[in-house]
């Protein structure tokens, strides 16, 4: 079945907006993402949601070793233009992708001034199952008391994030996605706690 | 060949824009996102800015509910559903709980909104600080520095002259510790429900071109002094002419007959609700 790129988008849209409302909340767009399947090298569920999101008034950029391909379909699909990771409205960070390249480009990419916030690069980080447990827990807007960190994430990414958003309201926001359709969001206003059991503190 | 038309009236260009501008509204909880707003068939204040967030985010398994001033009929609302429903083939009700979408003017319903469901809010002046400084590139400054002694001072004027805060609707709320925001033009009873709502919240303004949000669970603090707390309109012990409610927002006439004041729902959807409720009862009880 093909993608419909009106009322497949609609949903996937949806299910996004209600994720980055509810941060670590998961959703499942493994239907939708089954219909995705045209770029081997990154998750259906990245390809969705750069379909939902990218045209020709952003820009993108993809990090990793298989940037080059995935670059030339997402641009074919979308009509977005590929950008350094200083610039882009975008950054897409296949699972491929090291630790140390992600850090570098989060610590260069755009996140907004005071005056505009919105200005700032949206990640689409991609990663292993979401919702396993992950040992960290968020808080903030769009979350009751607590939730569970959708994934585990290392004390360097958190770090590095964390300095992206401290100048609040200027940041960056998270989008992560899994290979069977799951997506989860963690914008700029969520507090991540340490991990369980380590002195590490924010 | 003809085209077909578009689904939910914006072609899907224009859903894209508003639908990066709203992501970006939710992450940065009361800041005003700006958006290209689109020209729609209906004049703008008359809701454009709610309506093109409801394009962007009506899907075929969405239920709308559409409210001007607390009436599901009237005119501003009849016109919205009619195009939603024209373009989207997509039923409306009147019963807030069946709904998965609502639009709104100048009400939140009386009944607590579920996280199944998005309101979308009109907004006619998204600026809350416009009042006293006219300059969008000055109001987007005071905004970055958080800025906001111009707002309190409005409020601490207006204590000083009338005894009391005089902003009928639209009182102003600090969302998240951070921005001053317009919550749009809903009476003060209503600014509590934004607080720590189970629904998200999204705010759009056609003619200003800007759209913003309130997501689940935030802070969202109605400006009051300590020593002049907020205050919603009071109407304790008073209740409505035709269900009883207390406890909501109730409208004020004059019935002619009995030369006296009476009181009735403003939400008439929740008041049609309870009165329908109240004539199951009846039955019930009738043929037990
Ligand atoms: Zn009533």
């Amino acid at each position: 079945m093909q993608l419909d790129s009106v009322h497949d988008i609609q949903k996937v849209y949806r299910e996004l907006l209600q994720c980055m409302a509810r941060p670590g909340k998961i959703a499942d767009t493994r239907e939708t993402a089954a219909k995705a399947d045209l770029i081997r090298e990154c998750h259906p569920a990245t390809f969705l949601v750069a379909q939902t999101l990218l045209d020709a008034e952003v820009t993108f950029h993809v990090l990793g070793d298989r940037a080059e391909n995935i670059r030339r379909k997402i641009a074919d699909y979308t009509f977005a233009a590929h950008a350094p990771a200083e610039e882009a409205d975008y950054i897409i960070a296949p699972l491929c992708t090291s630790e140390p390249e992600l850090l570098e480009a989060m610590q260069a990419c755009k996140a907004g001034t005071l005056e505009n916030p919105h200005d700032s690069a949206l990640w689409i980080i991609e990663s292993g199952a979401l919702g396993e447990p992950a040992g960290r827990k968020l808080s903030g807007p769009g979350i009751k008391d607590e939730a569970d960190a959708p994934i585990a994430l290392s004390d360097a990414f958190v770090s590095t994030r964390n300095r992206k958003t401290q100048e609040f309201p200027a940041g960056i926001d998270l989008i992560f996605t899994d290979s069977d359709g799951g997506i989860s969001c963690i914008p700029r206003t969520t507090a991540i706690s340490a991990k369980e059991g380590s002195a590490w503190v924010m | 060949m003809r085209a077909e038309p578009q689904f939910a009236f914006l072609d899907e260009g224009s859903k894209k824009e508003i639908r990066r501008a709203t992501l970006k509204a939710v992450a940065i909880p009361g800041y005003q996102v700006p958006f290209a707003s689109r020209e729609m068939p209906m004049a703008r204040g008359w809701g454009t800015g709610g309506l093109q967030l409801t394009c962007s985010l009506v899907g075929k398994d969405d239920v709308l509910k559409v409210i001007d001033q607390g009436a599901d009929e009237s005119v501003n609302a009849v016109s919205i559903k009619k195009l939603i429903r024209a373009t989207t083939g997509i039923p409306v009700t009147e019963r807030t709980e069946e709904a998965t979408l609502i639009q709104s003017r100048h009400r939140i319903p009386e009944v607590p909104l579920t996280k199944e469901q998005i309101l979308v809010l009109q907004v006619p002046t998204p600026e809350p600080l416009r009042q006293y400084e006219k300059k969008e590139s000055v109001t987007k400054r005071l905004h970055a520095e958080s800025e906001y002694s111009g707002a309190w001072l409005m409020l601490f004027e207006q204590i000083m002259k009338y005894g009391r805060t005089t902003t009928g609707a639209d009182h102003p709320v600090l969302v998240n510790g951070r921005y001053v925001m317009a919550p749009s033009p809903i009476p003060r009873f209503d600014n509590p429900k934004m607080d720590h709502s189970e629904a998200l919240i999204l705010l759009g303004a056609g003619r200003e071109k800007k759209i913003y949000a309130v997501p689940p669970y935030t802070d969202i603090r109605s400006l009051a002094f300590e020593d002049h707390p907020f205050e919603g309109e009071d109407f304790s012990g008073k209740s409505c002419r035709f269900c009883g409610a207390t406890g909501v927002f109730l409208d004020e006439l004059h019935v002619e007959e009995t030369g006296m004041t009476e009181y009735q729902c403003n939400d008439t959807s929740h008041c049609a609700d309870r009165l329908e409720r109240q004539d199951e009862k009846e039955v019930q009880h009738a043929t037990i």
